[in-house]
């Protein structure tokens, strides 16, 4: 572990989801931040801090990506996809939250490129103990190059 | 028989002798009769200057013995006559007339002496000569002389003549035999040689020849002889082989050859017409030609060999079967003669009726399955259609010139390339399209493969064509409600189950709150719980309602626009009112559908712009509807938040939602598009852009035709 704390950008429309993840990451006393945006087009104009999202200090680049699939306006797979045709952007592990356990999705998702892909259970002891070991996974243990950004 | 005659037939050898007779006997008798001539003229000459030399010595002599009367002595003159032969008769007259002596030849029988002498004179006969003279002495007549001679002195002579003659004719006779005899070796007998061989050649001995002996005419004659019968000979021995070989083909001919005369009584049966007709030569021969074909034919006035088409042949058990015959007239003689060639053509007419019917088989089966042949010479560059190939290309045989080229106008310029690359390659499986020349596409799935030579160079392609337009559009239609199934299922796994993701976690939660009695957090769960369940009963009641579409239950009614729209703007008027949104209806065209789907187009459409009208201040909605490009056009415009041209096509999908925090499922606009295509229409979204309003378009026109084709139908 180096460096400043990792954030963490949640793409989920939602809300009740994204209240599950919220709480969850509160309860491990995560304390990593977490920015949640509710659709595909909100997510780009984070990452490119494009509207209100133009001040790069209330929009930090995340170290990670929980992204949901089936997203308002710009699906989870565009928005995966321009992560990782772009070159700034290609380094940050995009991990695939999702309910959607179809075949096409996955080979989708990992076709571009995708570094996870979690199917979000149906229990809420399995959601919880997924919640946790995610947390502990991509924020205790994952190790991240240096330069995570090529602009930083 | 007159004499022209019989020299005319006779012998050459006799004729030649005859000539050679007849000149020398004609020579000789002129000679003779020139001998005779010349002979008597000197002779009578000699004879006058004989009796005159005579009488003058008879003259002188006899005067003494006239002047003394002495008779005796006159007589002893007159008897020196018998010197002169010639003399035949001599008399002495006195001068007083009276006859003093006389003289007679010893041959002469006793003539009496003329009475008297006449006067001097010389008297020339053809037999005899007579000379009357005076005697005189010193002047003083004493008496006349009368000497007679004749020619007989000179028979003797011209009998010697005569015998010479005959010998020299007997000898010359002789010679010309013995002549004739030689010249028969050297004329006749080459002469008669030829004209035995002449008779042998006539008699049909060609290999007789005679030998050349001499360079003359004869021997001319022999050798032009000779190669004539060589030629002859060589002619007919070609007649024989040709003969021969001509029977050989008659007789072996797969094709049976009759061969009649002007009243078709059969002269010929060869041995295919015995198998053709199942009768025999012997027969056939002298039998009518009508016994074997009866239905006849004409054949007056033909020449060569003409064609009598297809007729039917009688075999002699009386089995008809069809043949193909042709006729060839020749005159030989004054008698013309038919020939007739026969064949016998129940196989292959069997074969045709079976390729007939095969290819009637094939062109049926070719107009069921709408796949066409076609074939295309690659060095003639023509291509061949079958009938179907033709009406799949939506042309007649006419319109088609048959060539590459031509048939690429048919290609869609977009396939062009593809097709042509395809033939070059010689690689035909592939899918394009066409035009037909009424502006028809038609997707056609072309296979073909190569046709090679002996030497194994591509010489033409050849396969099918497929019309696949309808296999296509049921594929396409297939596809479409296969994604739509999916999208269906995805659904299902994926909306429905994130509500339950929701409700059975806040469970969790609301167990965990209620055990710490952390109040705020329960009421938190609870109402995530009641939305996620609430969620869910408003899916499932929507992809109830979704699946229904498909089977329209009510009947088709007649429906006008403005009722229509009316019906709608009442079921939604609730929210209207709510946001005070200014309606304007305009537009008069009468429809024919399920009056309740029809009306849910513009209530879901209304609810949706109501929906997202945003801030707008005085919001407004305009349904109408307008003739564009001859095609009915409805709209519903708004002036609300509008649509991001990027996402236009998004909204329609199913339970597709482009603001999330919006209310709804986002089936509204799905639904509208199912129940577009199910009237075989068209939707699609318009907007400059955010924030400024948003139209929506959409055809009808299965429910405007049903009525167009009653009724007709105003805009």
């Amino acid at each position: 572990m180096r460096g400043e704390p990792i954030n963490i950008l949640l793409v989920e429309d939602d809300p009740a989801h994204a209240e599950i993840i919220r709480r969850n990451f509160e309860d491990f006393r995560i304390a990593n931040r977490l920015e949640h945006v509710s659709d595909g087009e909100e997510a780009l104009d984070y990452l490119y801090r494009r509207g209100r999202f133009s001040d790069p200090l209330l929009s930090p680049r995340p170290g990670v990506i929980l992204l949901d699939l089936r997203l308002p306006k710009v699906d989870g797979i565009e928005v995966l996809q321009t992560i990782k045709a772009d070159p700034d952007l290609r380094r940050i592990p995009v991990v695939i939250v999702t309910t959607s356990a179809a075949e096409a999705d996955k080979i989708k998702a990992y076709d571009s490129y995708v570094n996870s892909y979690i199917v979000k259970p149906v229990d809420y002891s399995q959601f919880v103990a997924l919640m946790q070991t995610l947390g502990y996974y991509w924020l205790a243990w994952n190790d991240f190059p240096y330069e995570r950004h090529s602009d930083e | 028989m007159p004499v022209s005659g019989i020299i005319h037939n006779m012998a050459i050898q006799r004729k030649l002798l005859l000539i050679i007779l007849a000149t020398l006997v004609v020579s000789l008798v002129l000679v003779m009769i020139g001998i005779v001539g010349y002979e008597l003229g000197t002779y009578r000459k000699r004879l006058e200057r004989e009796v005159a030399g005579v009488a003058g010595f008879i003259a002188a002599n006899s005067g003494p013995t006239l002047a003394f009367d002495d008779a005796r002595t006159a007589r002893e003159v007159l008897a020196t006559l018998k010197g002169s032969p010639a003399i035949a008769f001599a008399a002495l007259y006195a001068a007083d007339g009276r006859l003093f002596a006389s003289y007679s030849r010893s041959d002469q029988r006793s003539s009496p002496a003329p009475a008297a002498p006449g006067p001097a004179r010389l008297e020339t006969g053809l037999q005899k000569l007579v000379l009357v003279r005076a005697v005189q002495q010193k002047g003083l007549p004493l008496g006349t002389l009368y000497l007679r001679a004749d020619l007989a002195s000179v028979y003797p002579r011209l009998k010697n003549y005569a015998g010479i003659v005959f010998l020299v004719s007997v000898a010359i006779g002789a010679g010309a035999v013995l002549l004739q005899r030689l010249l028969q070796r050297t004329v006749s007998e080459p002469l008669l040689e030829l004209s035995g061989m002449a008779e042998r050649v006539a008699g049909g001995d060609l290999t007789a020849s005679v030998a050349v002996r001499s360079g003359d005419e004869i021997g001319r004659l022999a050798g032009a002889l000779n190669r004539m019968t060589g030629e002859l000979g060589q002619s007919y021995r070609e007649l024989q082989e040709s003969r021969a070989r001509v029977a050989g083909i008659v007789e072996t001919a797969l094709d049976a050859i009759i061969t009649a005369d002007a009243h078709g009584q059969i002269l010929l049966f060869n041995a295919a017409a015995e198998r053709m007709f199942g009768c025999p030569a012997a027969k056939a021969k002298g039998s009518s030609i009508d016994m074997f074909i009866p239905a006849g034919f004409d054949a007056t006035g033909t020449t060569g060999q003409t064609a009598l088409g297809e007729l039917n042949g009688v075999r002699l058990n009386g089995a008809v079967f069809p043949i193909e015959a042709s006729v060839s007239t020749l005159e030989v003689g004054g008698n013309e003669l038919l020939t007739v060639i026969i064949r016998d053509i129940t196989e292959r007419k069997e074969a045709e009726e079976a390729l007939r019917a095969s290819e009637h088989r094939l062109r049926r089966a070719e107009e069921m399955a709408h796949f066409g042949y076609w074939r295309y010479d690659l060095t003639a560059n023509h291509m061949t259609w079958s009938d179907e190939t033709y009406r799949i290309h939506g042309v007649e045989p006419a319109q088609f010139e048959q060539s590459l080229d031509s048939y690429l106008q048919f290609v869609h310029p977009d396939d062009r390339e593809l097709f042509e690359q395809a033939m070059k390659q010689r690689e035909l499986d592939l899918q394009y399209r066409i035009m037909r020349p009424n502006g028809v596409l038609r997707y056609l799935k072309a296979t073909g493969e190569v046709q090679h030579d002996e030497r194994g160079e591509i010489v033409a392609l050849f396969g099918t064509f497929l019309d696949i337009t309808e296999l296509r559009r049921t594929e396409r239609d297939l596809q479409e409600k296969n994604a739509e199934l999916e999208r269906f299922t995805y659904t299902v796994s994926h909306d429905l189950k994130s509500p339950l993701v929701t409700v059975k976690t806040f469970l969790g939660y609301l167990e965990q709150d209620m055990a710490s009695m952390n109040t705020e957090r329960v009421q938190k769960d609870v109402l995530y719980i009641r939305n996620a369940a609430e969620k869910m009963g408003l899916l499932l009641d929507e992809l109830l309602e979704m699946s229904r579409i498909g089977r329209l239950i009510n009947p088709p009614v007649r429906a006008s626009f403005g009722d229509l729209v009316e019906e709608a703007l009442q079921a939604v008027a609730g929210s209207i009112a709510d946001r005070g949104v200014e309606v304007r209806v305009e537009g008069d065209v009468t429809l024919y559908g399920d009056r309740q789907r029809l009306a849910e187009i513009w209530q879901n459409l209304v609810e949706n712009a109501v929906k997202f009208m945003g801030e707008q201040a005085s919001p407004r909605i305009e349904i109408g509807v307008e003739r564009v490009g001859g095609e009915t056009v409805f709209f519903v415009r708004d002036n609300g938040i509008g649509i991001n041209p990027r996402y236009a096509d998004k909204i329609f999908g199913l339970f597709e939602k482009l603001d999330s925090k919006s209310k709804g499922t986002g089936l509204g606009l799905a639904l509208v598009k199912r129940i577009v295509e199910f009237y075989q229409g068209k939707i699609w979204a318009e907007s400059p852009g955010v924030g400024e309003g948003a139209c929506f378009r959409f055809t009808l026109p299965e429910a405007l035709k049903a009525l167009t084709e009653s009724k007709g139908a105003k805009s």
